[in-house]
């Protein structure tokens, strides 16, 4: 009973953390808020398509946007970014797509201002 | 003459206060038409607080003020209420499409948003309608 009451929280918790990925707007915040904007905007300046078109397009999908901007490159490229981080990024950019159904009016970093 | 009615026109809307905004869409429409400018269509509804929040501080920013009313055509509309078209459509508001004068959609955004997200906000709409127009 007991290891099922644990797994169903862990279960539940996961799915919480899923849902607003603080991991992955640490991430954004530290290496993408000065060029695009607060997380939310950042998130959403695409649909979960055109995130999906950019991420099917390279495996380093940011890099391949950012080429032509050798500031941005030089962040990218830098032992912060790791594998890791970049997959934070990844769900976090996702979850919170222009069409995902994140309100900002009210959420996450407005919320109450 | 016509010159200087001409930067008389063109230091007004560039220092204007505010948005210039149109009593309708179709005033908006024909206006974006004539002057070769995209629409700003603000989706609001009554009793929207984000609606206020953002006319009342975003958009009384100066900077972005002179940006909108130099390359738009601007409307504000209420919700299942008011005369647009029916792809504009939004479950939540504040909505904000920006569509070519053609009326087809560059891009849109839900929510409140300050100054600063305001300002990607446009410029990321420029971005999408250059790479529309090479297409």
């Amino acid at each position: 009973m007991k290891k099922i009451f644990l797994v169903l929280l862990l279960l539940l918790s996961s799915q919480a953390l899923n849902a607003y990925n603080s991991k992955g707007m640490k991430v954004y915040k530290k290496m993408c808020l000065s060029c695009h904007g607060s997380p939310y905007r950042g998130a959403q300046m695409h649909t979960i398509y055109e995130w999906e078109e950019i991420y099917n397009a390279s495996d380093t999908p940011i890099m391949r946007v950012h080429k032509t901007e050798p500031e941005a490159l030089k962040v990218l490229n830098g032992s912060y970014f790791t594998e890791k981080k970049r997959l934070y990024l990844k769900e976090f950019l996702f979850g919170n797509a222009k069409d995902a159904g994140a309100v900002p009016g009210c959420d996450g970093n407005y919320c109450g201002s | 003459m016509k010159y200087i009615l001409l930067i008389l026109t063109l230091s007004f809307s560039l220092f204007a206060n505010s948005i210039e905004w149109q009593k309708d869409y179709k005033t908006t429409l024909e206006k974006a038409q004539k002057e070769d400018k995209m629409l700003f269509v603000f989706i609001g509804s009554k009793n929207c607080k984000y609606c206020e929040k953002l006319k009342n501080t975003t958009l009384k920013n100066k900077k972005i003020i002179t940006n909108i009313n130099k390359k738009y055509a601007s409307v504000f509309v209420m919700r299942d209420k008011d005369d647009y078209p029916s792809k504009l459509h939004t479950k939540a508001t504040p909505m904000l499409y920006f569509l070519d004068k053609n009326e087809n959609i560059i891009d849109y955004s839900l929510g409140y948003w300050d100054e600063v997200d305001f300002d990607f906000i446009l410029k990321d709409v420029d971005k999408r309608y250059l790479k529309k127009a090479k297409k």
